[in-house]
């Protein structure tokens, strides 16, 4: 070997630091870490995932193998009551219409309590089903039947006590709008395996958006490619997937041909790679005009799927988003996102009322989730879906006094002390309860778990370490998982 | 979709910059030795551990510095002397760094350049961008010929030293599209593209200069540039958040195209931004300017914390500053130390101070707001209505509070005091007076009570009587500020011996602050205004109530005052008064006290006839910056670990040390200062970092291509002599004058060279930093509408006003605030078709067409766009509802009423959207297209044609 071998092998190794300092330190916001990442051959050690340079949502592997390979989240958007589904509380009936003990109330903060109001006892029987024994009361009798192959955590905790922040802090780890959401995060890591459909999509049901709107399914800082595509049961499924009137598809694919060759062209003349790419996502805009109403179309499914569901076709509900969200994971999907609205049960109108519209939510979403997590199973999907229920927070063990009145209505008004939330599937140890609140259920007296905990344990589950799936921006390397010291829950991992 | 591949372009770089580092004789710290630091050492000798104290951030901590262990880190000319040396050449595993079983060791070459340095006198010069730039000598090279001016100098040099050559010049017609869509944003008509061609073929440099001169004196201009600024503040016309209601602020996005149409100079447009309101006599102009950073969030959900809110407004613009006009990721800097750039905890904190004092609140309102006249004509005659009635407000309180301060005050002792519901008051005999406060848990809507015996009153008049509201706890309020208070009526009454309620009526109040909360000397009286601490109380407040006529209490009656507060804090927090005593005076002055026929009463009413004027004139509003008054500033504390809700220690307005040795600061700055030092002669950063940005809007890619980090994690700049080249002409030469910049920008040949890429020159250089071939950029989203509705002839050129509601694929709009309507207007509206700067823009439902092409929300300073190449964008340009218009409309104009042969309106629309005339290859297969939709009626055959040419590649680059 040469001197100037030598020299030049001297001269790379000094290069390639330097790369890696200019795009990998701990504190640039250098959006290059994302270019670098998609140029790299090899991996990197800081974990950031590496698509193809034609295609930024080609699956790819997470940090290791992953037990969940796709994800369905089931959001009750305005934080169903713990209380009334599945964190049997006895005690709580004995104190029922008591004073509340001050000492609940001392330095907490409350969005509509005044004053001292009374204890609520749970509003409905409980009782333990399967094998498990999992407690769940009357009102879920389809859930009751799957509860073995559920997990419960029932100590999650927020510090978040209004919804659009509490929403956010779910979704994406901060209170505020701007960050990726966890189906962004997924899909940056790990891509999607079927181009012809978005890889993170987003399902409503409950006739409102959520209250925060797309900054629950953004991609934030993360590039737009990765943000939630709604799907819709009116209109387009997809904005603009169909085409403008009395433009039939044949006569698109005539356009589309010459566009093509018209392109073609303009890569020979110009030479610019970005051309032959454009080109590429053309043909895929055009497939997928094919592919996302078929995939949206459940007119199609057998009848006793839709007996099992309770689907009505055309409609705009629960029911159906849960089918959606099998037929959309069947194809390949990474990441199906749907919000319900409506479980905001203050007990201030009829719709928001323990006594009244709590309990039609839950005869509409009863139903349908228990035969998700059926339905998956039977097609074996089940294995290595993962299945999430969630609200935003809990509900407070007394009775909402809005005013510092009785209110004829009953309700119960934010608690971020404590929230139940359930996982099936992807590897989560089945038929666990995590966690144990206080003998009211107000707060976490066993094993509380913070949401950057809850975050850590997804992402584990689909193959992530938390700490590693970062993104630079602001001068931090950004997670979901944020700043503070996350720890993945060991116990509800099979 | 793809990204573009950095990573080659890099190691193309990294080789040449290495060509450099052999011939240089010394060792360069910034260059050779601090990448070294970074990478093996700053993690736990940095800025956020300081293991042994030694932190390789700060020289102090290093050159001549001992560190725990006794030893001299760096002792220069000294290697042996050095500990750094010892450590990282030792084989001892517990004394060698970095520990070997966490981090690999340094190489070789690593070792002998620390040593080299250390030996050489360890010269610690700091990090490029802190040091300011200096004026480079222009190189000549071998392509001089083809060289316009000293940026071409620049580019070539490096082209030179690199073994390739500059591209010859773009064709006529599509070079006056890149022009075009570069400075206006806004593609050529045909009958320009005419003229241009015509003159160009005569003389090609007199005609470039002449369309660039034309183009930047269209309002277009300020549209296009606009874009890039909204972005880095964040600019949206709702609060984001909670309920993301609608925010009325669009004066200011007119205030920047003005501003960038007028070619405000850059120091200026920067220090109204930052302190308009601070400057002597501001105009309406220079207010609405500090809307700037009112575009932040505020959350307006029932229940929030205006406060916890209002932090974060501060914060938010805090990092705004410095990623806008700093580049800097200051933002590092809240928690601890920055971990690479020499900026300190506490410094972060110190800036933090000068946002810290501003009115605004988080409140539903967005107070303060400074009214906008329609007419431009009027901006004098409001602005001297707002000074004149500021100045008559300011002096009634002023004599107001001369009297409140000379009055002598008999606290009062005998009071007793209850509510109107489940709140308990207690009471407690101090010194001077006797102290009113709450226990237990305060209801909503309390009314305050105070009953005062006439035993202690009797015979002696009451002139005046003086309220003084604390905190409940009022010691620990000065750190974290409580729930405060909002009176919103107050009534008196004297109850005489009988039972008898005589009422008592007030005639003038003097509050302690003239305009905070809300309206600058707000009255309290029956059915008033309110006056109180909204929405946060952590010191004394003060307030004198003046009655109509003297009250004279007899021996048995008694004082009754009934302090009305309704207001709950968002939500139901009660903003009850918790805490307070009462005093009264007799002093005769009171009695005087603006009564008719005094100075004073004349001046109240004068006010009252210039605020009605005001209010009269036509016109918008616009949230604004303003200082709270001395006595009541808020102060500033640290946040301990970067968390809000945990106080440290206080700290005052100032400049972080390393980037203020060259420029003056004075020991306590205000936000002017801070605004004038942005621009000031030597400062590092300002003036590359705007130069930097326009590059980069220009040529696809900064010189620095990290446009969001200048710090040392950074990329470095690809031409620094080009930087510092384009920094100082910009601010010194063209003394600010950014249409003066991007001019000599736009008219050198590198920009102007065509973008034709050759497969070896691609794989050199796929990024195109070194710019052997001219820009090739995708339309930004905006581009994109907009170009569609410019060819098809559709395009409003109306500037400024409201926003706008275009078309909207139906279902997207669901806001939460359900009277936030979107209502698209008719198709012969041509507000259906204005630019699409002017879309209202919300934050929690972005434009979807803005979205899929990489357009930000806007909930943070946005310093860069990455461009993505999606099918979701395909659809829009194929399917959206005003893609289809433009469509429909072009295929009218140029297949359906055209008369011309197909071939000649073939060629000509196609040059419409691409800048040359479609040749014959291209004109063939247009052809085969016709053959096989013949059989459609010529409506759709149009439309299909225009969307084929409105979704070419060429169309979508420029």
């Amino acid at each position: 070997m040469n001197i100037e071998t030598l020299l030049n092998e001297a001269r790379l190794r000094s290069l390639e630091r330097e790369t890696r300092r200019q795009f990998l330190s701990r504190c640039t916001t250098g959006l290059g870490a994302l270019f670098l990442a998609n140029q790299l051959g090899a991996s990197t050690t800081h974990g950031l995932p590496q698509h193809d340079a034609s295609n930024p949502l080609n699956a790819i592997q997470p940090h290791f193998p992953a037990t969940a390979k796709r994800v369905i989240y089931l959001h009750m958007i305005g934080a169903p009551s713990q209380l009334e589904l599945f964190d049997y509380k006895p005690d709580l009936e004995r104190l029922d219409g008591q004073p509340c003990p001050q000492s609940f109330l001392e330095g907490k903060n409350f969005a509509f309590i005044q004053v001292t109001p009374n204890m609520l006892g749970p509003q409905f029987p409980f009782q333990q089903h399967g094998n498990t024994g999992a407690w769940v009361s009357d009102r879920l009798p389809h859930f009751s039947k799957v509860v073995d192959d559920v997990s419960f955590i029932k100590t999650l905790q927020t510090d978040q006590f209004n919804h659009g922040p509490a929403q956010l802090m779910v979704h994406s780890g901060q209170a505020r709008i701007g960050h990726p959401s966890i189906g962004s995060w997924v899909t940056w890591g790990m891509g999607t395996e079927n181009s012809d459909l978005p890889g993170f999509v987003v399902l409503l049901s409950g006739g409102r958006q959520p209250r925060v709107g797309k900054a629950l399914w953004s991609s934030g800082f993360l590039p737009s490619v990765y943000q939630g595509v709604q799907c819709r049961s009116h209109g387009d499924p997809v904005l603009n997937v169909a085409n403008p009137t009395g433009i039939s598809r044949d006569l698109r694919r005539s356009a589309l041909d010459t566009l093509k060759t018209l392109n073609q062209q303009t890569h020979d003349e110009y030479g610019d790679p970005e051309t032959l790419t454009r080109i590429a996502q053309y043909e895929m805009a055009f497939r997928m005009q094919m592919a996302v109403p078929n995939a949206m179309d459940i007119e199609k499914e057998p009848a006793h799927i839709h007996e099992l569901y309770g689907t009505e076709p055309g409609k705009e509900s629960f029911a159906n988003n849960c089918l959606l969200a099998r037929r959309l994971v069947e194809r390949g999907v990474r990441f199906v996102q749907l919000f319900d609205w409506g479980w905001d049960s203050h007990g201030a109108d009829k719709n928001e009322a323990l006594n009244a519209g709590f309990m039609s939510k839950c005869v509409e979403t009863d139903k349908p989730m228990a035969a998700l997590l059926l339905d998956l199973k039977q097609r074996g999907l089940l294995e290595d879906t993962l299945v999430v229920w969630s609200g935003e927070f809990g509900r407070t063990p007394m009775r909402e006094n809005r005013g510092g009145r009785e209110m004829k209505l009953i309700g119960r008004d934010h608690n971020p002390g404590a929230f139940t939330a359930w996982m099936a599937g992807g590897g989560v140890k089945p038929g666990i309860s995590y966690g144990e609140t206080d003998e009211v259920g107000y707060g976490a007296a066993v094993n509380p778990v913070p949401l950057e905990d809850y975050h850590a344990t997804l992402l584990h589950l689909l193959g992530f370490n938390h700490k590693q799936l970062n993104y630079p921006f602001q001068g931090l390397d950004q997670r979901l998982t944020g700043v503070k010291n996350a720890k993945v829950i060991q116990e509800l991992i099979a | 979709m793809r990204f573009s591949p950095y990573i080659q372009r890099l190691c193309l770089l990294a080789i040449a910059s290495l060509h450099g580092h052999q011939t240089s004789a010394e060792v360069d710290f910034a260059r050779d030795i601090q990448p070294i630091l970074n990478e093996s050492c700053v993690e736990c000798h940095g800025g956020v551990k300081a293991a042994g104290n030694i932190s390789f951030i700060y020289e102090e901590s290093v050159i001549n510095f001992e560190g725990k262990s006794g030893y001299t880190v760096v002792t220069p000319g000294d290697a042996k002397e050095s500990e750094i040396y010892f450590r990282i050449t030792t084989d001892d595993e517990d004394d060698r760094m970095p520990p070997p079983d966490e981090h690999e060791s340094l190489t070789a070459d690593e070792v002998a350049l620390i040593k080299r340095w250390i030996e050489e006198g360890a010269q610690w010069n700091g990090h490029w961008a802190f040091e300011p730039p200096s004026k480079p000598k222009t190189p000549t090279t071998i392509y001089d010929e083809q060289a316009k001016g000293a940026i071409d100098s620049f580019i070539f040099d490096r082209l030179e030293k690199e073994g390739l050559q500059p591209s010859p010049v773009e064709a006529p017609g599509r070079l006056l599209r890149r022009i075009n869509l570069g400075l206006t944003g806004l593609p050529p008509t045909l009958e320009e593209l005419d003229k241009f061609e015509a003159a160009y073929a005569k003389t090609p440099k007199k005609a470039i200069e002449a369309a660039v001169d034309e183009l930047l004196s269209r309002p277009a201009f300020g549209e296009r540039w606009a874009t890039m600024w909204l972005d880095l503040i964040r600019y949206a016309d709702s609060g984001g958040l909670g309920l993301d209601q609608k925010r009325t602020i669009w004066a200011y996005r007119d205030w920047v195209v003005k501003a960038f149409n007028d070619d405000l100079p850059f120091d200026q447009f920067t220090i109204k931004q930052l302190a308009g309101d601070l400057l002597p006599q501001p105009t309406i102009e220079d207010l609405v300017a500090t809307a700037a950073q009112r575009n932040t969030q505020t959350n307006n959900e029932g229940g929030t914390d205006d406060e916890q809110f209002r932090m974060e407004a501060v914060v938010d613009r805090v990092n705004t500053t410095w990623q806008a006009w700093g580049s800097i990721t200051f933002s590092c800097a809240q928690c601890h130390d920055h971990p690479y750039d020499p900026i300190r905890n506490v410094e972060y904190y110190r800036f933090m101070d000068f946002y810290n004092n501003s009115a605004d609140s988080d409140l539903w309102d967005d107070e303060p707001l400074v009214k906008v006249p329609d007419e431009q004509e009027r901006y004098a005659e409001a602005t001297e209505l707002r000074r004149s009635t500021l100045q008559a407000k300011e002096s009634l309180w002023e004599s107001g509070i001369h009297l409140r301060d000379t009055t002598d005050w008999r606290g009062l002792k005998e009071i007793t005091v209850s509510s109107n519901n489940s709140t308990q008051y207690e009471v407690i005999e101090k010194p001077v007076y006797t102290e009113f406060f709450t226990v237990g848990t305060v209801e909503t809507e309390t009314h305050t009570l105070i009953d005062i015996a006439g035993t202690e009153l009797a015979n002696d008049p009451i002139t005046a009587l003086g309220l003084t509201v604390l905190p409940h706890a009022p010691e620990t309020a000065v750190h974290s500020p409580e729930w405060g208070f909002v009176i919103d009526d107050l009534e008196a009454w004297v109850v005489n011996k009988e039972g008898e309620r005589i009422p008592i009526r007030f005639r003038a109040n003097v509050p302690d602050a003239p305009w905070i909360p809300t309206d600058p000397l707000a009255t309290v009286e029956p059915n008033g205004k309110n006056w109180g601490a909204d929405s946060r109380i952590h010191y004394a407040r003060q307030l004198v109530l003046i009655p109509n006529s003297p009250i004279n209490l007899q021996e048995g009656s008694h004082l009754s005052i009934h302090i009305h507060c309704n207001k709950t804090g968002h939500g139901s927090h009660p903003m009850a008064i918790q805490r307070g005593h009462v005093a009264s005076s007799s002093d005769p002055r009171w009695n005087q006290f603006e009564t008719k026929g005094t100075a004073e009463f004349k001046l109240r009413q004068k006010l009252t006839d210039m605020l009605c004027k005001l209010s009269d004139i036509p016109g918008t509003t616009v949230p604004i910056m303003q200082s709270r008054p001395a006595h009541i500033a808020r102060p500033t504390h640290i946040f301990e670990r970067g968390n809000p809700m945990e106080k440290g220690d206080l700290v005052v307005a100032g400049l972080p040390a390393t980037l203020t040795k060259s420029a003056p600061s004075t020991d306590s700055p205000d936000r002017l200062e801070m605004a004038s030092w942005w621009v000031s002669k030597n400062h590092p950063l300002t003036s590359r970092v705007f130069v930097n940005r326009l590059w980069k809007q220009l040529f696809g890619v900064g010189i620095v291509p990290t446009l969001e980090d200048f710090g040392s994690s950074g990329d470095k700049p690809t031409h620094p002599e080009l930087l510092d080249y384009l920094a100082i002409r910009f601010q010194e030469d063209y003394d600010w004058s950014m249409k003066a910049i991007i001019r000599e920008i736009v008219l050198s040949h590198s920009y102007q060279q065509s973008s034709r890429v050759t497969a070896e020159l691609l794989d050199r250089d796929p990024d195109n930093r070194l710019l052997a071939r001219g820009p090739r950029q995708r339309l930004t989203a905006e581009m994109v509408r907009d170009q569609a509705l410019a060819v098809s002839g559709l395009l409003s050129n109306k500037v400024g006003g409201p926003p706008v509601h275009p078309p909207l694929p139906e279902g997207v709009w669901q806001p939460f605030d359900s009277r936030d309507k979107w209502l698209t207007p008719p198709p012969e509206d041509e507000n259906r078709y204005r630019r699409s700067l002017y879309t209202y823009m919300k934050r929690s439902i972005p434009f979807p067409t803005f979205a899929t092409f990489d357009a930000p929300s806007r909930e943070f300073c946005n310093p860069r766009r990455l461009t993505s190449n999606t099918p979701l964008q395909a659809l829009v340009t194929l399917n959206e509802e005003t893609f289809v218009d433009s469509a429909k409309k072009f295929g009218q104009r140029f297949v359906v009423e055209d008369t011309d042969t197909l071939e000649k309106k073939l060629a000509q629309a196609h040059r419409l959207v691409t800048g040359r005339p479609a040749d014959s290859e291209r004109l063939e297969e247009l052809n085969r297209l016709f053959e096989t939709i013949k059989d459609q009626s010529p409506e759709h055959v149009g439309t299909v044609v225009a969307q084929v040419l409105l979704n070419l590649d060429e169309t979508l680059t420029y």
